[in-house]
């Protein structure tokens, strides 16, 4: 398998244990010193990250538009669809860096105003 | 009278070989103009984009029209649009002066990711973290989707 193809799987199974709701499997796939950044927060571990993401309280899903994959680096355009307590959809596109298997570094961007407020 | 013993293996040995030879050659042949066909996609793709942001930080609006296809689809936070003209009257209206400050311009074929700072210069300052996704067909912006924060976007 060559470096994009792996990146892309990477991803791909970040997103599905994502929806899936198993932070578990979804953390397994980020590097120890994995930093993100986007409007809402940002973090520089994959704990501090679970933990930014669980303060929301809010159901929801990742609707994969593209993903396009070139070596180490990964676009996922997507739709970040808030299911309850309100709904919303939010265009939404994510920059991921893979180093040996691993996202080390995840870059998010969407409109805030088209997040429900808490 | 003696049997001949024809040997049609043996015979054919050298055929045979030359065959799977050639076979070999043919399919690495074929994976190498394919890898060489990506990657002249891809480097025309970025040529595009990059072109495209330099006339846009030089405020030449037209040659960055040039870049881009007559069915060139934009959406955005703030506006979307379905042609060149469009997008520039939009763009004409916010009245700011702006100039981008790419970070990461990724590739892949006729895919780009534009990372960037947009520097909002006057009349008031902001920086606001960017993503485009472009899409390029027959070396044309067909499609650009960009994502940002409205809520750093200065008002007007």
């Amino acid at each position: 398998m060559n470096n994009t193809n792996k990146s892309l799987e990477v991803v791909q199974s970040f997103f599905n244990a994502i929806n899936a709701r198993d932070m578990g499997e979804a953390a397994s796939y980020m590097s120890d010193n994995h930093e993100y950044t986007g409007p809402m927060f940002s973090t520089n571990n994959p704990q501090d990250y679970f933990k930014a993401l669980g303060a929301f309280e809010m159901e929801f899903a990742v609707e994969t538009q593209d993903l396009i994959g070139y070596e180490n680096s990964v676009t996922h355009v997507s739709i970040l669809k808030v299911v309850s307590p309100v709904q919303a959809n939010i265009p939404c596109c994510e920059v991921f860096d893979i180093e040996n298997d691993k996202i080390v570094r995840q870059r998010f961007f969407f409109d805030t105003a088209l997040f429900p407020k808490q | 009278m003696r049997p001949v013993k024809l040997n049609i293996l043996g015979a054919c040995k050298p055929f045979i070989l030359a065959t799977i030879l050639f076979s070999m050659c043919a399919v690495s042949c074929k994976s190498t103009t394919k890898a060489n066909n990506e990657k002249n996609k891809t480097a025309e793709s970025l040529e595009v984009v990059k072109g495209f942001f330099e006339a846009i930080n030089s405020g030449d609006m037209q040659k960055a029209a040039s870049y881009m296809a007559d069915n060139h689809h934009y959406t955005g936070p703030m506006f979307s649009t379905n042609n060149p003209e469009d997008y520039f009257k939009a763009l004409g209206k916010f009245e700011m002066e702006f100039a981008v400050e790419t970070q990461d311009l990724i590739g892949y074929e006729g895919s780009v990711t534009h990372i960037s700072i947009l520097k909002v210069l006057s009349p008031v300052q902001a920086t606001i973290p960017c993503c485009e996704v472009f899409d390029i067909e027959n070396g044309k912006i067909v499609r650009q989707r960009f994502y940002f924060d409205t809520a750093l976007f200065p008002s007007p």
